[in-house]
């Protein structure tokens, strides 16, 4: 008998799926053999999250940052700058992208979250524009569209970052990665705070009834998804070790969003799949050029279509994680 | 503490919606408010719970003047209101609903505690269902049984009900009848409802004021409302109160 219930922990196909997906990642260094493969996964892992971590502003509290990638950028030339610049080590860049990133939302997230539905993503949507442009235009500091070119990692333990497969970086992203959505996931769903998301989503009035302060809440689930996005971002720097503003502009936000809607909103964890999924299907269709954008399109169309709930509503019929 | 209300009026514009009311509410009793549609039943208690503010005559509550107040105010003093339209969590489970409530009226409290608490007043009122079935999926007697439980979060000593049993079976409505008795013999609380269904308003309450067109026309016992002429003749074309 189907019980119709709330979150638990439970053996369920979600479950199981999700655990597969964990083995998987940690084998995934022995599967590889190839640099473009690993290119692949890792970029699918980096998105993935991005994507969970905008979801855990649209899914809980309605809060749509058009502007999301630029927030990640910023991280991104924060902690390249911090490293060229300064000498700052990236492994503490990491965390001064989030920072950045954070202390950024949390200034904006003041002014700007009395707003609701459109002018939030209108907002953010200027903010990130902006951002590309200063970027842009400080070329003294940023290189602009010279490119700026970023250090890797420095080599520790066993993990080596000039290795051509990068499977060091596979193991970084999926360290960063995992413990980011399980944090997510416990955050909305087993803290006082997680429970003012959810109850401001149901219903605002009712919740202020209650005593919840909306700007509060909208606000803590602003930093905390900027914060990840800077993370995300030095990672990426460290990474792809090149950097340009263009990595800022809304075109990126929305394949963020594209794999956190395809995931299933509010489900945080389907974007992982999701990312998978787009990136490879876009590699996949690599032959047809320019037209693989718009078959794309239309594989995007369908599944919002005939599967507005997305992965995560295909995988598990559960209203909630 | 009772509660008084001496001369309340309320206008929009040129309409009156109450006109010159004054009862009290004495401690501990339940005190039903019926009327006609349009009678100003509500807006009386929108006046009361600080949604509107009167335009003039005053509102005591134990003495203290808490006419204007803000509703947040209101609620802090103990006194609760519950909705017509149901306002109830739909994505969250029945005992996150009540946990909302608790969690978020006493800023120290941990979930775990919050839990426990939100537990003991859905046993407190019997709700019908598992505390993990999500809101939306209840029927409207459910729901209200969990606004009811909501409302008594915080452990409020005046409950101003609002058409709690409109759209109810008689069977939904003879639970109602008997949390309500409950809750007012156990935790003596006191209760001011505002009802269209007549039966259920002779059954529970200890006193009855009537409205009509914003002024009271009736005031007294059940059994002396049931045969005022006046009454009657606001509900135009029944002869019998029962």
């Amino acid at each position: 008998m189907k019980k119709i219930s709330a979150a638990r922990i439970e053996l369920t196909w979600k479950n199981v799926i999700m655990l597969l997906c964990v083995a998987l990642i940690i084998a995934t260094p022995f599967i590889v053999r190839d640099s473009y493969v690993s290119h692949i996964f890792i970029t699918a892992l980096l998105y993935g999250t991005l994507a969970a971590s905008f979801d855990f502003g649209v899914g809980y509290l309605g809060i749509v940052n058009f502007g999301y990638a630029a927030f990640m950028g910023l991280g991104a030339y924060t902690s390249a700058i911090a490293a060229i610049s300064f000498g700052i080590n990236p492994w503490l860049g990491l965390l001064l992208g989030g920072a950045v990133a954070g202390l950024l939302g949390l200034a904006t997230g003041v002014l700007t979250l009395r707003l609701y539905g459109i002018f939030v993503a209108c907002f953010t949507w200027f903010l990130g524009m902006a951002l590309m442009f200063l970027i842009a235009v400080t070329p003294e500091i940023t290189r602009g569209y010279l490119g700026l070119s970023v250090p890797h990692f420095p080599n520790v333990w066993i993990l080596d970052f000039t290795d051509p497969l990068r499977l060091s970086y596979f193991a970084i992203i999926a360290i960063l990665s995992l413990p980011i959505l399980f944090l997510m996931l416990y955050l909305g769903n087993r803290t006082r705070m997680g429970l003012a998301f959810r109850a401001l989503r149901g219903s605002e009035p009712a919740a202020m009834a209650c005593g919840i302060n909306p700007l509060k809440y909208r606000v803590m689930n602003f930093v905390i998804t900027c914060f990840i996005a800077g993370t995300l971002g030095s990672f990426y720097a460290h990474y792809i070790r090149i950097l340009t503003p263009s990595l800022l502009q809304t075109s990126k936000t929305i394949e963020i969003l594209a794999i956190a809607y395809l995931g299933g909103r509010r489900s945080l964890w389907g974007s992982i799949p999701a990312a998978f999924l787009i990136i490879s299907v876009l590699e996949f269709l690599r032959p047809l050029e320019a037209y693989r954008f718009i078959i794309y399109g239309i594989i995007l169309i369908l599944i919002m279509i005939f599967y507005p709930g997305g992965l995560a509503r295909l995988i598990t019929r559960k209203e909630l994680f | 503490m009772e509660l008084r209300l001496s001369s309340v009026v309320k206008r929009f514009g040129g309409l009156v919606a109450v006109n010159n009311v004054s009862f009290e509410v004495r401690s501990n009793e339940v005190l039903g408010l019926i009327g006609p549609n349009g009678s100003g039943k509500t807006t009386l208690i929108n006046c009361i719970s600080g949604f509107y503010h009167p335009d003039s005559g005053k509102i005591l509550y134990g003495g203290k003047d808490i006419t204007g107040l803000k509703p947040y105010e209101i609620c802090r003093l103990g006194i609760v209101r519950t909705f017509q339209i149901v306002e109830v969590f739909p994505k969250l489970s029945v005992l996150e609903n009540v946990m909302v409530g608790v969690a978020f009226s006493n800023p120290t409290i941990n979930l775990n505690e919050a839990k426990q608490e939100s537990r003991k007043i859905l046993e407190y009122v019997n709700f019908p269902r598992e505390e993990d079935v999500l809101a939306k999926y209840l029927n409207l007697g459910q729901m209200k049984v969990l606004s009811f439980a909501r409302a008594l979060v915080g452990h409020p000593k005046l409950l101003l009900l609002d058409e709690t049993v409109a759209g109810l079976t008689p069977g939904e409505q003879t639970r109602i009848v008997s949390l309500i008795e409950k809750v007012s013999k156990e935790l003596g609380i006191t209760i001011l409802l505002v009802e269209h269904a007549i039966r259920f308003v002779m059954e529970v309450c200890n006193r009855i004021v009537v409205l009509q067109e914003g002024r009271k026309i009736a005031e007294g016992l059940p059994e002396e409302i049931s045969k005022d002429e006046k009454v009657m003749e606001a509900y135009l074309g029944k002869e019998q109160l029962y």
